[in-house]
């Protein structure tokens, strides 16, 4: 038996591999949650009719918000001409596509008959912010699939079958449009999610206009850095630069100024909200400054959502510094996830008056189940599992094929292609 | 000319072609035009010619009610909901010198609902008599209608009802209406079906029995009236006339059909 103990020999496992079953476990172990969802229903949850949305909600609100860089950059990059940022904009596309997936698989989950997903394309109520919402992101998912089909279309796989390269030839001149297209559904639907919110006149601390403008401000500001970021951690990872870092210090630069406005609303936005008494939404103002949601709203939203990265995005020494964008971009997108928790929680947890005068004592609470822990864990967990593979796999930083690109690209390409050649000869750093 | 470059005239024809996709689709909303609904909006405008000569209210008298529940536990057998849920729900609101004072409370059927508006699928909508309906087989349970609804009057299937026991069968009444289905909302109806019912057998709604809300019916200290507000002699319209009145959260403008007499 020892020496059967001794001969035996753990696989030895790459870093890569290691993460991958990582977050393999992390996805089996939130499909398995899953299917108990679907099987129990939503009891096995810890909603209720008084907090009918929870976690779920908020990764679907902050999913879409964070892949907000996809129009953006596509816009920038088909619209406005600035062809320099095409490679950004390709990850910002893929980072896009997998926001949006993750949030469709958890709609999924979160909606009660999830057999009838399809009845938001087929019943209109057109009066509905969540019916806008339901047709933007599909519609907008549709896009982003084909943005993303021509860029998996020049791996060279697919040199074999030679439609593959003529249809993503064809699909690319259609690139300023689906451009259009896609900054019109976004723009609707980054700023409807926050109106789902704003409309909501029975709780008084969402009813106001400012909603949609602070959830797109927000998603606009965040979503291109965290590109940013991610594409120094996979530069870092691979060796070399895959992008130029004057585009990424641009980005971030615009990323500071988008993060200012969104700032400013807010400072506003919140000030007004405290200088008068309104039954209910005093209640919840109390609730996020002072209460249970107060360390994630000052801690959290506040000192590292704004402050920290306003200084880093701010401080020219900073900005340039690839160790702080990756703490801006990801405390910015951690802000945007918690602000998305706190302003669904800060209306619900407090009871609605039913007549006017009179504050209601109920007290309300919401305790996340372990299904529901569980299934954000699977969803983060295919998130970054897609994306790890895709940045292995996938020709989205087009740099690899530079030599065949000199010969068939247009002047316009070629310089751009060249252009950016000296970055890498400086990726050592 | 690079593939990829766009010119302002492009750009001004894409951005008109989307702006105009943007225009028709304002006018489907205006004209009610949706692929499968435009039967249901003519069926009901037509149904509505007919039937709008009703405005059902129900009148709730503060200073009658003893807080005893049996409304709710008659709504629960009637309607034939299980377990915890209830459409309609007794609550402890305030004290006078006589005692508490209870606010029982269900779906006001407003006249300005914001359920209705933001249900993505129509599942919930105006019925031609203007009373608030669910269509159980359009609602995909995104519990939007809940987040909004001012008076937390709408209730989640979130155990499947079907494998529940209901204690208040057969002791509070028996039901008349099918269960409901998992993963669905649900609320109170104003007992539509026993108003359908009795006027097509000739009864009048808050008068006959067999046509008024159980709710009413189950009230042994008669708190609850229930009524036309189009007949000047119904006893709705006579309660509302001869004592003061309000409902609950008019600063909403929501319009409700539940009237209270204070205590």
């Amino acid at each position: 038996m020892a020496s059967k103990n001794t001969s035996f020999r753990w696989p030895r496992l790459s870093l890569f591999g290691m993460w991958i079953i990582i977050l393999a476990l992390l996805c089996g172990f939130g499909l398995v949650a899953g299917i108990l969802v679907l099987i129990n229903g939503l009891s096995i949850t810890g909603l209720s009719d008084r907090v009918p949305w929870g976690v779920w909600i908020t990764i679907d609100i902050s999913a879409i918000g964070l892949g907000a860089g996809a129009f953006l950059l596509s816009a920038a990059v088909y619209l406005l001409g600035l062809k320099r940022y095409e490679p950004v904009a390709r990850l910002a596309v893929f980072v896009g596509l997998l926001c949006y997936t993750s949030a469709l698989l958890t709609l999924l989950l979160d909606i009660g008959r999830p057999d009838r997903f399809w009845h938001g394309w087929v019943y209109w109520n057109t009066h509905s912010v969540m019916w806008e919402i339901i047709m933007c992101i599909t519609l907008y998912s549709a896009v982003l699939t084909i943005e993303f089909a021509t860029i998996v279309a020049d791996h060279p796989f697919f040199a074999r079958w030679p439609w593959v390269g003529k249809l993503a030839h064809q699909a690319h001149k259609l690139m300023p449009v689906l451009a259009v297209v896609g900054a019109c559904l976004s723009l609707l639907h980054q700023s409807s999610l926050g109106a789902t919110y704003g409309i909501i006149k029975a709780r008084p601390v969402w009813y106001k206009p400012t909603m949609p403008i602070m959830f797109i401000a927000q998603a606009i500001a965040t979503s291109p850095l965290l590109v940013v970021a991610l594409t120094i951690i996979v530069s870092r990872l691979r060796g070399r630069d895959l992008i130029k870092k004057e585009l990424l210090w641009n980005v971030a630069t615009f990323s500071g100024y988008a993060l200012l406005v969104y700032a400013y609303i807010r400072f506003w936005d919140y000030l007004a909200m405290d200088y008068s008494y309104l039954p209910v939404r005093a209640e919840s103002m109390r609730l996020l400054t002072e209460g249970t949601l107060a360390y994630s709203f000052w801690t959290c939203e506040v000192l590292l959502g704004i402050l920290v990265p306003l200084v880093i995005l701010f401080y020219h020494k900073l900005r340039h510094q690839k160790a702080a964008l990756i703490v801006a971009g990801f405390l910015m997108a951690f802000a945007l996830i918690v602000n998305r928790w706190n302003t669904n929680m800060v209306g619900l947890l407090v009871p609605t008056a039913y007549v006017s005068s009179v504050m209601p004592q109920a007290s309300i609470s919401y305790t996340p189940t372990w299904v529901e822990w569980a299934t954000a864990g699977g969803i983060l967990g295919y998130w970054l599992i897609a994306f790890t593979l895709g940045m292995r796999f996938l020709p989205i930083f087009p740099l690899t094929e530079i030599s065949d690109k000199l010969e068939e690209a247009e002047p316009a390409k070629v310089e751009a292609v060249a252009s950016s050649i000296p970055a890498i000869g400086q990726a050592g750093r | 000319m690079s593939e990829l470059k766009i010119s302002r005239r492009d750009f001004l024809k894409y951005a008109g072609l989307t702006g105009g996709g943007i225009l028709v689709a304002k006018l489907f909303a205006s004209g009610r035009v949706s692929p499968l609904d435009a039967v249901d909006a003519v069926a009901s405008d037509a149904a509505s010619a007919a039937q709008s000569k009703h405005r059902w209210a129900m009148v709730i008298d503060q200073g009658k009610c003893i807080g005893c529940n049996y409304c709710t536990y008659a709504c629960k057998a009637v309607n034939d909901i299980p377990g915890e849920a209830q459409w309609n729900t007794v609550s402890v609101e305030g004290q006078t010198t006589k005692g508490p004072t209870y606010l029982p409370r269900q779906c006001m059927h407003c006249e300005n609902a914001p359920c209705v508006e933001v249900c993505p699928v129509k599942a919930t909508f105006h019925r031609a008599d203007g009373l608030i309906a669910m269509d159980y087989g359009k609602c995909i349970g995104c519990r939007y209608c809940e987040i909004a609804c001012p008076y937390g009057a709408r209730v989640f299937d979130w155990q499947d009802p079907t494998k529940l026991q209901n204690s208040y069968v057969p002791k509070w009444g028996v039901p008349e209406i099918p269960r409901r289905p998992r993963g669905i909302v649900e609320k109170c109806t104003f007992c539509a079906h026993r108003i359908d019912r009795g006027l097509a057998g000739g009864q009048m709604p808050g008068v006959d029995r067999e046509a008024t809300p159980a709710c009413v019916n189950a009230c042994p200290v008669g708190a609850r009236l229930f009524g036309d507000l189009n007949d000047p002699q119904s006893l709705v319209s006579q309660a509302l006339a001869k004592r003061r009145s309000f409902r609950l959260r008019e600063d909403l403008g929501t319009n409700p059909r539940v009237y209270y007499l204070s205590a």
